[in-house]
């Protein structure tokens, strides 16, 4: 297979589907950040749920704290009474409108689990941090803030102390027990996270988990198992007053990867499929060609061997014509002219059709490039004189006149073969379609290296708008022209006869007739060298 | 001059050896490539014509052994492989032309002339390169005569009659004689074939054939040129 096919064999199965291997891969992959998008959104989905039950958790207890606040005595009897009443209040302490602790008084009598309140309350009282979160700014015309979150840590973690501003500008505070807080919040949340549905089915398993500031679980729920380094698929911040927890949603990172990449499989199988075919059509479109190209070789090969068989009794033929001929010459002409006559058709003929046989050769050579010459040494006018005496019976017998100016009689490098075979076809051309002329003009120049050839005829001529066609292998505009017949590659191997001599044919205007203009680079033996 | 012509096809080489003989030469034939060879070291020709495709031995392969064996001899190759790489293959074992099929007899006796031309050119001969019949000059290395600017072709024999008749000037010389020296000693005689090679070469030399002023007719007895 020549290297020319394989590269048109690589391109017509391999471009096609690399550029569709290409988008194909793009449009998985864009279809599987689609699937995983959609994914995450249903986590997230997923965590605001929870943050929502939280939130409204939060609210209720707001409620509720709002009600314990409605205090209707300061006595530290009745605070230390709904302290015992109540398991998930702590402490409850009141500030004065200075923001100094009035209760639990620090220097009365205290119980134990009083003391350790203020001792880590201490600074935040010290500070008047409630004090000033129970105004929304510092600004004297300030609009007292009714009721707010408080967040201390001490202890085992995080405190929530939730306080009120009453009317008469004290500040009333709710510390929530922690553990009680947390059973509560644990009590508002889910048991079991349901699986993420996904377009190829389900990413199975999925684990909630409620991380506090610390970066501690404090619960967790969903049936999958994340590794300790795990990173959520997604994360969000709880709302209010734990703002500084985070819901963190974890599902099997290999089974999310996987998510989408049936696309892949897809598109490989599509591509295969697609692969397979193409190379199927391009094996047999490359054996349909190879089969014309073997059939039109020996087509080629099968004119090429009858052509050289078709020499020898050719060559038979035209050497004892010729030679019948030459004894003839040793006759009387009176008696011989008859016999002469006779001679001429069958020299003439042999010729036409040693014309026909050097012209389907040179054509086959030139159809598998092998076309090139052959160069020796001659005079160009012997060439051309050669060739008329060899034309010249048949052109008298159709009545054309041979005129040649000669002034090409340098020695020059050419293939005489090639000159020999432009002229013959030309003036084939001129016996066939210009015999009504009656007149052929041959002149030859020399300039140089340059050798011109010029040929005009008397005949109806040739239109302009034919003058490049009839260059072109196999068109005749002969068919119009009665009973003339040819193959219609004589001209186009006697252009290229003459491009390969570094010059050219070509059909110049002539107001008789057609004028047809051999260039010819003809360098001398000397100029060029004998190579 | 002794021509070496192997050629397979008997009416080629028949007709061959005619044109050959016809322009002067002693012509061996040979039917394939083996008695090609053979009568070449037998008989030592001067040139050689070898057709290609060739029973026994191909032309290449006899071309070969001959450059082998002698270097200079001429060789011309008679083929209808007329494809390029024939022709390069053939000149590149040493062939000095290529002559197609089918060809013309013209074409035949030129290239022979042109090779005959450069065959004794090169040999080293004690006769003048050129000798004066009248008005016109003999060039018998080139094969040519020449009478003012006008130039003309002569075949081998001819350029052998002229010698002879310019040795032997206003000598009568027999049909006999001119045979011996022209025609070689083991041709028949034929008297009419004398005659017409006289006559065309008068065709050829002389102004006025029918009327000649260099070489005369001597009734009953042979042709004279007067010097």
């Amino acid at each position: 297979m020549a290297i020319r096919q394989i590269i048109l064999l690589v391109l017509i199965v391999c471009l096609p589907l690399a550029t569709l291997a290409w988008l194909g891969w793009r449009l998985a992959r864009d279809e599987q950040g689609m699937v995983q998008q959609r994914l995450r959104e249903i986590a997230r989905e997923r965590l605001e749920d929870v943050e929502e039950k939280v939130a409204a958790y939060f609210r209720r207890r707001e409620n509720e704290l709002l009600r314990l606040t409605e205090l209707e005595s300061h006595d530290p009897d009745d605070l230390r009474r709904i302290v015992r009443q109540r398991p998930d209040v702590g402490h409850v302490f009141v500030l004065d409108r200075e923001g100094r602790l009035v209760h639990p008084d620090p220097a009365g009598m205290l119980s134990d689990s009083e003391r350790e309140f203020l001792l880590h309350a201490k600074q935040m009282f010290d500070d008047k941090e409630l004090a000033r979160a129970a105004v929304v700014s510092g600004d004297d015309d300030a609009v007292p803030a009714r009721y707010g979150w408080h967040v201390r840590y001490w202890g085992p973690g995080l405190n929530l102390i939730f306080y009120r501003r009453l009317e008469s500008r004290e500040v009333v505070g709710v510390h929530l027990q922690r553990a009680r807080l947390i059973h509560d919040l644990i009590a508002e949340l889910p048991a079991t996270a349901p699986p993420v549905p996904s377009q190829d089915g389900f990413v199975s398993e999925a684990r909630i988990c409620l991380v506090n500031s610390r970066g501690k679980t404090e619960y967790q729920w969903g049936s999958f198992e994340p590794e300790e380094q795990a990173k959520p698929l997604v994360e969000m911040p709880l709302c209010e007053p734990l703002d500084s927890w985070r819901l963190k949603y974890f599902v099997d990172d290999q089974e999310f990867a996987a998510v989408g990449r049936s696309a892949y499989w897809n598109l490989l199988s599509a591509l295969a499929a697609l692969g397979l075919g193409l190379v199927v059509v391009a094996v047999y479109f490359y054996r349909e060609y190879a089969r014309e190209v073997r059939e039109a070789t020996q087509r080629v090969n099968f004119v090429n061997q009858v052509s050289h068989e078709l020499k020898t009794p050719l060559t038979n033929i035209r050497m004892y014509a010729e030679l019948l001929e030459s004894d003839l010459e040793l006759i009387e002409p009176d008696d011989a002219a008859r016999s002469r006559g006779h001679l001429d058709v069958i020299v003439a003929e042999s010729q036409r059709l040693s014309r026909l046989i050097g012209n389907v050769l040179t054509f086959a050579r030139q159809r598998r490039g092998q076309l090139s010459l052959h160069k020796t040494t001659r005079r160009v006018d012997d060439v051309i004189t050669a060739v008329i005496e060899r034309f010249r019976p048949a052109l008298r017998q159709k009545g054309i006149e041979v005129a040649f100016d000669a002034a090409a009689d340098a020695v020059v490098r050419l293939d005489v073969d090639a000159l020999e075979q432009i002229l013959g076809n030309l003036i084939s051309n001129v016996e066939k379609y210009a015999a009504a002329g009656g007149h052929l003009e041959i002149t030859s120049r020399q300039n140089d290296a340059q050798t011109t050839i010029v040929l005009t005829d008397r005949g109806p001529g040739i239109p302009t708008n034919f003058r490049e066609r009839v260059f072109q292998p196999f068109y005749r505009i002969s068919d119009r022209i009665e009973g003339a017949m040819g193959t219609g590659i004589g001209l186009p191997i006697a252009r290229q006869l003459a491009r390969l001599h570094g010059g050219d044919l070509v059909l110049t205007s002539s107001d008789t007739g057609a004028r047809f203009q051999i260039q010819l680079n003809t360098a001398t033996p000397e100029s060029e060298g004998d190579r | 001059m002794k021509v070496l012509l192997a050629e397979d096809d008997p009416y080629i080489r028949e007709g061959l050896a005619e044109i050959l003989r016809s322009e002067g030469y002693r012509v061996l034939q040979a039917e394939d490539g083996k008695t090609a060879l053979q009568l070449f070291d037998s008989e030592e020709p001067d040139f050689v014509c070898l057709d290609i495709m060739m029973p026994k031995l191909s032309g290449y392969d006899v071309c070969k052994k001959i450059r082998a064996a002698r270097t200079v001899v001429p060789i011309i190759f008679i083929s209808a492989k007329s494809e390029e790489i024939d022709k390069v293959v053939g000149l590149e074992l040493g062939a000095d032309d290529f002559i197609v099929k089918p060809f013309g007899v013209k074409e035949v006796v030129a290239r022979i002339r042109a090779v005959t031309r450069r065959c004794r050119a090169a040999e080293q001969s004690p006769e003048p390169d050129s000798f004066q019949m009248g008005d016109l000059e003999v060039l018998p290395r080139e094969l040519r005569a020449r009478r003012g600017k006008q130039t003309i072709e002569l075949s081998l024999r001819e350029v052998k009659l002229l010698e002879l008749f310019y040795r032997h000037r206003g000598e009568v010389l027999d049909r006999n004689t001119i045979f011996n020296h022209c025609w070689g000693e083991d041709y028949l005689p034929n008297s009419r074939t004398l005659d017409q090679h006289i006559s065309q070469l008068r065709k050829r030399i002389e102004v006025s054939p029918k009327q000649p002023t260099l070489i005369r007719t001597v009734h009953g007895a042979g042709y004279r040129f007067e010097g």
